[in-house]
């Protein structure tokens, strides 16, 4: 449980080294990798709560670890991945840190930065600040709206049976 | 199909041991049912069978190959749990048919062993279904169904019958049994529940705390159980215990006497089944009916004797009321003679 501003410097210096900064890879490859530990933690209780007894008729009938992993415990586990990906796409869209980090070319500025430049360029013009803040709120309402079926409706989880 | 042989095995849970060195055998081809109360070690056995469990001493051998060390996918057994273990998001048809798709076996082919597979078991008109729309007697189908596809050398039930209500587990019960003598193969069948071994296992095996007490026919162990323990467990109701004492070469159980005594100085006790514990009605009868548990064709009667209850089977028409007075008629052979402090049973005869 590193506080996230103590990883800003040495993110930076890995991207920065790696010849990825000035483009989005250092904004959606901390996700993908699972850098988050509540992420971690979600999938980590999710996983334990699977009957143990799966785990081991999976291992009677032969599958090796990797293929228990994807056939049998991660469609188990979908209710979980559903809430992560959807939690890490409002995260990742919303960020306004590692963007204004990450990013000097205005042509690639996500939502957030765009949305600041709007409030430098004029403070007082709230119709246009509210339009901007309703765009960028839109995608995380629908992705919602879409996704919480997975997660909130979803019977295949065991113990559900 | 081959047999399974324990040596001297032993599984040690910290400092409880879970099997404290059996050494049993399964034969080939053999409904083999391993017996006993929780914590008997009866699912420990079939999980170090299995390779769920790592041995803390000695060996298990499948068809004289040694797979102690062996991962379970290797072993060539099947499984079927007692809650069946079948996946939630898989079909019927997919779950019997996961561990073909394991090991690379063409969809064709897997396709044809699935639905043979399911014939044998009845359940090829469920394939479609996932487990949640099963009922418990269809999902024990398919977890039949996924042991028998592979067939595997041998078959461990981890009292597959403990989910399925009482007239379903009798179906299901005579289903198993049929099953066994159509395969052919060998089966290890963990149950407590003792009717479930005397009318399934062609050999049985009785395990308390760990320790084998006895393993035989079901004949055997009902007519010559080896200890109280097995006189006890096997049988229902259990079999009652009295106190006795030989004395001037007599066997002296209460108010009974029985003309012959073994040569032996020590505490005894005698074990009679209900069934064979006779009742007078007799105003001056040393015991009395307390309870009396009327089941269809017969009634169980507890019968107040001295300081201890014991129960006794009786044609339906022929149950004493409760407060009755009656007395106790034992035929001498039905008499199981016990030391008391070893709890051991002594050969005797009149």
């Amino acid at each position: 449980m590193v506080p996230l501003t103590a990883l800003l410097v040495p993110r930076f210096t890995i991207f920065r080294e790696l010849h990825l900064t000035d483009s989005y890879w250092p904004l959606v490859a901390p996700a993908l990798i699972g850098l988050s530990p509540f992420y971690v933690l979600l999938f980590y209780w999710s996983f334990r709560r699977l009957p143990s007894e799966l785990i081991e008729a999976a291992r009677l009938e032969g599958l090796s670890p990797l293929r228990t992993w994807r056939r049998i415990a991660l469609p188990l586990v979908r209710p979980t991945t559903t809430a992560v990906a959807l939690l890490a796409f409002v995260f990742s869209w919303g960020n306004f840190l590692d963007p204004l980090i990450y990013l000097f070319d205005e042509r690639l500025f996500t939502l957030p930065l765009g949305l600041k430049s709007l409030a430098q360029l004029d403070r007082q013009n709230f119709p246009m600040l509210l339009a901007g803040a309703v765009v960028a709120t839109l995608p995380v309402i629908v992705a919602f709206i879409y996704l919480q079926r997975f997660f909130l409706a979803d019977r295949r989880s065991p113990g559900l049976d | 199909m081959a047999g399974v042989s324990w040596s001297g095995v032993r599984k040690e849970y910290g400092s409880v041991a879970a099997l404290g060195g059996l050494d049993l055998e399964a034969r080939d081809g053999e409904l083999l049912v391993v017996v006993g109360p929780s914590g008997s070690g009866k699912t420990t056995l079939l999980r170090v069978t299995a390779g769920l469990e790592a041995l803390t001493a000695g060996s298990v051998a499948i068809g004289g190959r040694d797979v102690t060390r062996m991962p379970p996918g290797r072993r060539n057994v099947a499984m079927v749990f007692q809650s069946y273990a079948l996946f939630p998001h898989l079909t019927a048809e997919e779950n019997i048919g996961v561990g073909l798709e394991a090991r690379e076996v063409p969809k064709a082919e897997r396709r044809r062993r699935v639905a043979e597979a399911a014939r044998v078991v009845g359940c090829e008109s469920l394939l479609q279904r996932r487990p949640r729309e099963l009922s418990g007697g269809e999902r024990q189908r398919v977890a039949l169904a996924r042991a028998l596809v592979r067939d595997p050398d041998v078959y461990l039930l981890d009292e597959p019958l403990s989910n399925l209500d009482a007239q379903l587990r009798i179906q299901m019960r005579a289903e198993l049994k049929e099953l066994h003598r159509r395969v052919g193969a060998t089966m290890v069948y963990v149950t407590h529940d003792q009717v479930e071994a005397l009318t399934l296992g062609d050999r049985l095996i009785v395990l308390d705390g760990g320790e084998l007490q006895q393993s035989g026919t079901p004949d055997e162990l009902f007519r010559r159980p080896a200890n109280r323990f097995v006189a006890r467990f096997i049988g229902s109701p259990p079999m009652n215990m009295l106190p006795a004492a030989a004395a001037d070469g007599a066997l002296q159980v209460g108010t009974l006497r029985f003309p012959a005594a073994p040569a032996r100085d020590r505490p005894l006790e005698v074990g009679v089944r209900p069934e064979h514990l006779g009742l007078v009605a007799d105003g001056d009868g040393e015991a009395e009916v307390q309870l009396v548990e009327p089941a269809g064709s017969e009634a169980f009667v507890h019968v107040r004797l001295g300081g201890q209850t014991v129960v006794a089977r009786v044609a339906s028409e022929q149950r004493p009321q409760a407060g009755a007075r009656v007395r106790l008629q034992i035929a001498p052979q039905h008499l199981l003679l016990f030391d008391r402090d070893t709890g051991e049973r002594l050969e005797w005869k009149l």
